[in-house]
């Protein structure tokens, strides 16, 4: 496992933001994104009326050429789970492609109001 | 002949409300895209729309099912005919922001340009069934039967014999959703998973894949020969 980007704290007004690229390690397989989310214990994060698109871009060649890879798209504020509990992070996660020179890089999008949160790439 | 498997991929989510599956090659001739998702809520959401390539090509997928089981689980299926070669990635939009999410987009060739699927049939539990079971009556032996389903429990597999699984995406490790197929069979398809013990909660559906059109074959030596002479 590589924390690719470990619990980053962003701070990101309306608009976009890129980050990265960092370099996947060599023979792992799985990529996931997460954005830590408001709630009861995390207050400043995220607020209600804050929207996020989280894109991710993916090369195989060491960074020459692009493709769009995972994302995820999610309102802020504190989302209730089915048992009533705090989601902590809105996360996606996908199986990579194999190969050798692999780098990711992200651009969050926010619309009303700025994001403030932790952001974290992990691949296994 | 029944459409042939090509490539797929999958992802998994939470916390959100559209989920991006990370691009992957289609190619082939008589191409079909087939999209599942499976997901689950307080409430759980229909599916708004599955686009290819957004802000790009824009490949917009047909609804083939979408469902829920009038609680907390929601199942749809989505199909692509002729998608461009290459490789894209595919954005799903959900009315609502759910717990759990699990998608599969599996391509296909030789598939029907025309009718590319039949007739599908849904099904759903809210508290007494725990299995997801489905019986596909339309499907001919040259079809393909693909389902799609999400469940409350983190253990199932596919129970049909012939079922292939293509996804058994276990989220947050108490939600399911998986994608299967099987060769249809005139005499009806029956596409099952089992394994269920935690709630029998879920939503199911499957529909046919419909083979491409055989091409007329040239008529044999003799007649071709009296067709010259006559």
């Amino acid at each position: 496992m590589a924390l690719l980007i470990d619990h980053q704290s962003i701070n990101v007004p309306a608009g976009s933001r890129d980050f990265g690229p960092v370099t996947i390690p060599d023979g792992l397989a799985q990529v996931t994104l997460r954005l830590a989310r408001q709630t009861t214990a995390t207050p400043t994060f995220w607020a209600p009326g804050v929207t996020v698109d989280l894109k991710s871009w993916g090369s195989l060649d060491g960074g020459a050429t692009w493709q769009q890879w995972l994302g995820f798209g999610a309102p802020g504020g504190i989302l209730l789970k089915r048992d009533g509990s705090e989601t902590v992070e809105s996360w996606v996660s996908c199986p990579l492609p194999p190969g050798a020179a692999r780098r990711i890089r992200l651009t969050a999008t926010v619309t009303g109001g700025t994001l403030v949160s932790q952001l974290t790439v992990e691949v296994v | 002949m029944a459409a042939t498997y090509d490539n797929k991929n999958t992802a998994t989510g939470g916390g959100a409300s559209t989920i991006t599956i990370l691009a992957f090659t289609v190619s082939g001739t008589n191409r079909l895209l087939f999209v599942t998702v499976g997901s689950s809520a307080a409430t759980a959401a229909l599916t708004t729309s599955v686009v290819r390539d957004s802000g790009g090509l824009n490949e917009s997928c047909t609804e083939a099912w979408d469902l829920t089981n009038g609680g907390s689980f929601h199942s749809s299926g989505h199909c692509l005919v002729a998608p461009a070669t290459g490789s894209y990635a595919i954005l799903i939009t959900l009315a609502a922001a759910q717990d759990e999410i699990g998608a599969c987009a599996t391509s296909w060739t030789a598939v029907h340009q025309t009718v590319p699927i039949g007739t599908p049939v849904t099904d759903s539990a809210a508290d007494t069934i725990y299995n997801p079971t489905l019986t596909l009556a339309d499907a001919n032996d040259d079809d393909i039967v693909i389902d799609g389903m999400c469940v409350y429990d983190g253990s199932m597999a596919p129970e049909s014999p012939g079922q292939t699984e293509r996804a058994n995406l276990v989220i947050a490790a108490v939600v399911t959703h998986g994608c299967s197929t099987q060769l249809g069979n005139v005499a009806g398809d029956v596409m099952s998973w089992t394994g269920g013990t935690l709630y029998p909660q879920w939503a199911a559906g499957a529909v046919a894949i419909k083979p491409a059109a055989a091409a007329t074959p040239p008529p044999p030596p003799v007649m071709a020969a009296q067709q010259r002479m006559g």
